[in-house]
C-alpha cells in the first residue's frame, strides 16, 4: 500500500482529506469506492486511515493551504509532467476513446450520462467546472462545441444566458499510472446578456475550478483586452487554473496579432497560451493539447490545495478497491 | 403612413406578381413587416400574421418589454436586438415535426408511464423552488406542471422553441419576460439536458443556482426514470405510446385539443404502402392542410374576429353562415381529411389508395381512439 503512514503529519493530513471530501459533497468527484479515492488521492493507507470515519467528521473543514504557494508552483508545473500528452494515441486509450464515439462520432451525453467502462476496469471520474471567458463574438461558444464534439454554430448568435457543455476526457496519470476520466464542464455566457443581467457572473463564477480567457487572432482589440480581463475574471486571492485560448488561428491571413506578442504575452504572465481555428474534423489529435494541459493543471492544482504531492506507491494496491488503478 | 393620416387602416398588400407584404405596429413602438416570395400559395396572409406575432413575442421574451416600449437609444435597442436572432430564425425556419407556430398550440409527445414522469417532475420543481417545470421529449411537452399549463399557450409554444434552439448544451440559464404573463420581471429559465433529446426547466426565481440544481437535484430526481425517458425518446416521429392502435391507413395525423390548447402530431414511419410521401413530406403536407383548412373552413374564433376587424379578403370563409365541421381534399400525393367538434379538431393524411367514402369512417374511428387516452 502507500507508504507514507497516517502519523507523519495529522493536520496535513486531515486537510487533505477533507479537501476532497468536500470536493465529493460538491459532487465534484464521482468515484466508484469514496475511501479509495480519497486514499489514493492523499497519498494516505485506508487500513489505518479509516476513510468513512474520516468523510464523517470532516465535513465542511476548509483547507488551509495559502493560495500564493500554490500559484507558484503551478506556474512552475512543467507540461507533461503529471500526465501523458500522448496517450490518445496509444493502444492502451482505444479502448477508453471508443466509449466516447458512436458511429465514428462523438457520442452525446445527457447529464445522466458517463461513458460505461466494461466491469473490469473501473475507472473514477472527476468533475471541473470551466468558465469560458472573452469579448462578445470571440468564439466562445464555437469553442465549447468544438471541444465537445458538437457541430460548430455556422452562423454567429449571441449567446442569451449562461449554456453549459459536458466534456469527458480520459487521461493517464505519469506518477501511478491510473486512467481518470476528467468531466469538464464549460460555462459559457454571452457578454451582452453579461452585463444585462447582473446575476449571471457570480452564477459563472460559483465554486469554477479554472478559467479560459479567449482573445481572437484576427482582432487585436480582444488580445490587449486581455490583460484586464484577467483582472477582472479572478480575484487576488483566488486559487483557479488560468488558461488563454487564441481562436480562429486558422484565418492567418488576416492575424492581428503577432507571434512575438503572444510569446511575450506568455513570458509576462506565466500564463500558457493555446490557438485553435480551422475546421473541425473530429479527431482527438485537434482537441487533446488543450484538454491534456487544462487536466494537468487541475489536477496539479487539485493536489497542491489537498496540501501534498501523493508519494509514489511502493507497491501496486492489491485489494479490489484499487482494480483501476 | 399616408393611410393612417387619412384614418384609414391599411392591413397588407400584394405586389403584381403575387408577394404579399403585411405588417403591423405593436405598442405605438416597433412596426414589424413580413415580406413573402411571390409564390403566395406557399405562404398566406395568416401564416405572415402568427409570424409576426410571434417574432414580437421572440422579441418581448428576450429584452423585455420595458426596452422595446421605450427606447431611449435606437443603437442600442439595435444592438441587443441581435439576442433575439436565433428565436426569430427559428420560426422563420420552421418546418418538420412540430408545428406550434401555426397551430398556437403546445406540441406534445404522449408517453408511457405518464403518471411517474409527472410525479418526478412535481417533485423535481418543488425541489427547485419553482412551480413552472416541463418535461421535453425531441422538443415535445411530455409533462408540464399545472401552472405551466396556464401559461398563455403562445407563451409555452414560444418557450418550447426558445428551448429547442438551445440544442445540445447540458443545461442553460436563461433570463425570460413572459410577453403575457410578466413582460417587465425577468424570470429565470433553467434547463437541463438529461439524455440526449430529452430536457427539463424550470422557471423560477434568484435561487437555486444552476449548479447547485444541477448537482444536487438532477441526478436524484431523475436516474431513475431514465428506463422511461429512453422509451419516450424511441417514439421520435410517433409522439404516441405503443398501446394506442391506429388504422393501418393513417400516414400521418394532427390532433389539436381546442380547449387546453395542445396538439399531438404524429408521423407513421412504419406504414409506408407504396407510393406514399416521405416522412419529411408527411410533416409538410400536414402543416399545408392545417394551414389550408384553418383558413378555409374551421376559422377559428380569433382569426375570424380580426377577419371582421380588418376585413381581409377572405369572403369565401366569411361568406358562410355556418361553421363547416368536416372537410376532405383529395391530391396527387394523398388523401386527407379534416374533423373538427367543439373540444377537438383532427386532420389526417392517408394514402391515395383509400377509398374517399372510407375517410370520414376512419376519421371518426381514430379520434374516438385519441381521446380515449384522455389527451
Amino acid at each position: 500500500m502507500f507508504s507514507e503512514p497516517l502519523g507523519g503529519d495529522v493536520e496535513q493530513t486531515r486537510a487533505a482529506a477533507s479537501y476532497w471530501i468536500r470536493r465529493r459533497k460538491q459532487g465534484r468527484v464521482l468515484c466508484q469506492n469514496e475511501a479509495t479515492l480519497i486514499s489514493v488521492k492523499c497519498g494516505w493507507n485506508r487500513e489505518q486511515g479509516g476513510a468513512g470515519e474520516w468523510a464523517r467528521c470532516m465535513l465542511g473543514a476548509a483547507c488551509s493551504w495559502p493560495p500564493t504557494c500554490c500559484e507558484l508552483m503551478a506556474r512552475s508545473l512543467r507540461p507533461g509532467s503529471l500526465v501523458h500528452v500522448d496517450w490518445h494515441r496509444s493502444a492502451e486509450a482505444k479502448e477508453f476513446f471508443s466509449r466516447l464515439q458512436h458511429k465514428k462520432k462523438r457520442r452525446k451525453f445527457g447529464l445522466l450520462e458517463a461513458p460505461v467502462m466494461p466491469p473490469s476496469i473501473s475507472v473514477d471520474t472527476v468533475n471541473y467546472k470551466v468558465f469560458i471567458s472573452g469579448k462578445s463574438a470571440v468564439g466562445k461558444t464555437t469553442l465549447a462545441a468544438r471541444l465537445a464534439g458538437l457541430d460548430v454554430p455556422r452562423m454567429h448568435y449571441e449567446t442569451t444566458g449562461i449554456e453549459t457543455t459536458v466534456v469527458f476526457w480520459p487521461v493517464k496519470l505519469r506518477d501511478s499510472g491510473r486512467v481518470l476520466f476528467f468531466r469538464f464542464q464549460f460555462w459559457d455566457c454571452g457578454e451582452n446578456s453579461l452585463r444585462r443581467f447582473d446575476h449571471l457572473l457570480p452564477s459563472c463564477k460559483e465554486q469554477m475550478d479554472a478559467i479560459l480567457f479567449l482573445f481572437s487572432f484576427i482582432d487585436h482589440a480582444s488580445f490587449v483586452d486581455l490583460s484586464s480581463q484577467i483582472a477582472r475574471g479572478t480575484g487576488a486571492s483566488d486559487n483557479i487554473v488560468k488558461v488563454v485560448v487564441g481562436t480562429k488561428f486558422d484565418l492567418f491571413m488576416h492575424t492581428d496579432v503577432t507571434e512575438e506578442e503572444v510569446r511575450s504575452f506568455q513570458a509576462a504572465s506565466g500564463i500558457p497560451v493555446f490557438r485553435v481555428g480551422g475546421d473541425v474534423c473530429g479527431g482527438w489529435g485537434e482537441v487533446a493539447p488543450l484538454l491534456n494541459a487544462l487536466a494537468e493543471l487541475l489536477w496539479h492544482q487539485d493536489r497542491l490545495a489537498a496540501g501534498k504531492m501523493p508519494p509514489q506507491p511502493s507497491s501496486r494496491g492489491e485489494t479490489g478497491d484499487l482494480a483501476g488503478c | 403612413m399616408f393611410g393612417s393620416g387619412q384614418d384609414v387602416l391599411l392591413s397588407s398588400c400584394e405586389t403584381e406578381r403575387g408577394g404579399r407584404v403585411v405588417w403591423r405596429v405593436f405598442h405605438d413602438s416597433v412596426m414589424l413587416i413580413a415580406v413573402s416570395g411571390q409564390d403566395t400559395e406557399a405562404v398566406c396572409e395568416f401564416q405572415l400574421r402568427r409570424l409576426l406575432d410571434n417574432i414580437w413575442n421572440c422579441m418581448v421574451l428576450i429584452l423585455g418589454i420595458d426596452e422595446l416600449v421605450n427606447v431611449r437609444n435606437v443603437e442600442r435597442l439595435k444592438r441587443d436586438l441581435r439576442l433575439c436572432y436565433q428565436l426569430i430564425d427559428g420560426f422563420l425556419e420552421a418546418s418538420g415535426e412540430w408545428m406550434g407556430d401555426v397551430t398556437h398550440c403546445v406540441d406534445c409527445l404522449l408517453p408511457p408511464q405518464l403518471v411517474l414522469l409527472q410525479e418526478a417532475l412535481d417533485a423535481f420543481s418543488h425541489a427547485a423552488e419553482s412551480e413552472f417545470g416541463c418535461l421535453l421529449v425531441h422538443g415535445k411537452v411530455v409533462a408540464a406542471t399545472e401552472k405551466w399549463w396556464r401559461l398563455a399557450p403562445q407563451e409555452v409554444v414560444l418557450l418550447t422553441v426558445l428551448l429547442r434552439s438551445l440544442g445540445g448544451t447540458a443545461c442553460c440559464d436563461q433570463p425570460v419576460f413572459l410577453p403575457q404573463g410578466s413582460p417587465t420581471v425577468p424570470h429565470r429559465l433553467l434547463r437541463f439536458q438529461l439524455l440526449p433529446g430529452a430536457d427539463v426547466c424550470v422557471l423560477c426565481g434568484p435561487s437555486p443556482s444552476l449548479q447547485r440544481a444541477e448537482i444536487e437535484l438532477v441526478g436524484r430526481f431523475w436516474r431513475p426514470l431514465m428506463e422511461i425517458l429512453w422509451t419516450c425518446l424511441a417514439l421520435k416521429d410517433h409522439c404516441l405510446p405503443g398501446s394506442v392502435t391506429l388504422h393501418k391507413d393513417v400516414l400521418g395525423l394532427l390532433l389539436i385539443n381546442r380547449e387546453s390548447s395542445r396538439a399531438i402530431s404524429s408521423v407513421r414511419s412504419a406504414v409506408n404502402p407504396p407510393g406514399a410521401p416521405s416522412v419529411a413530406r408527411r410533416w409538410e403536407l400536414l402543416r399545408l392542410f392545417f394551414i389550408f383548412t384553418v383558413k378555409r373552413y374551421f376559422v377559428q374564433d380569433e382569426v375570424a374576429q380580426r377577419q371582421k376587424r380588418e376585413s381581409l379578403q377572405e369572403e369565401f370563409a366569411l361568406g358562410f353562415s355556418h361553421q363547416p365541421i368536416q372537410c376532405y381534399m383529395v391530391t396527387e400525393e394523398c388523401k386527407c381529411f379534416g374533423l373538427q367538434t367543439p373540444h377537438y379538431q383532427l386532420y389526417l393524411l392517408m394514402p391515395f389508395s383509400v377509398p374517399t367514402f372510407a375517410l370520414r369512417p376512419l376519421a371518426a374511428r381514430t379520434l374516438s381512439t385519441l381521446t380515449a387516452t384522455g389527451f
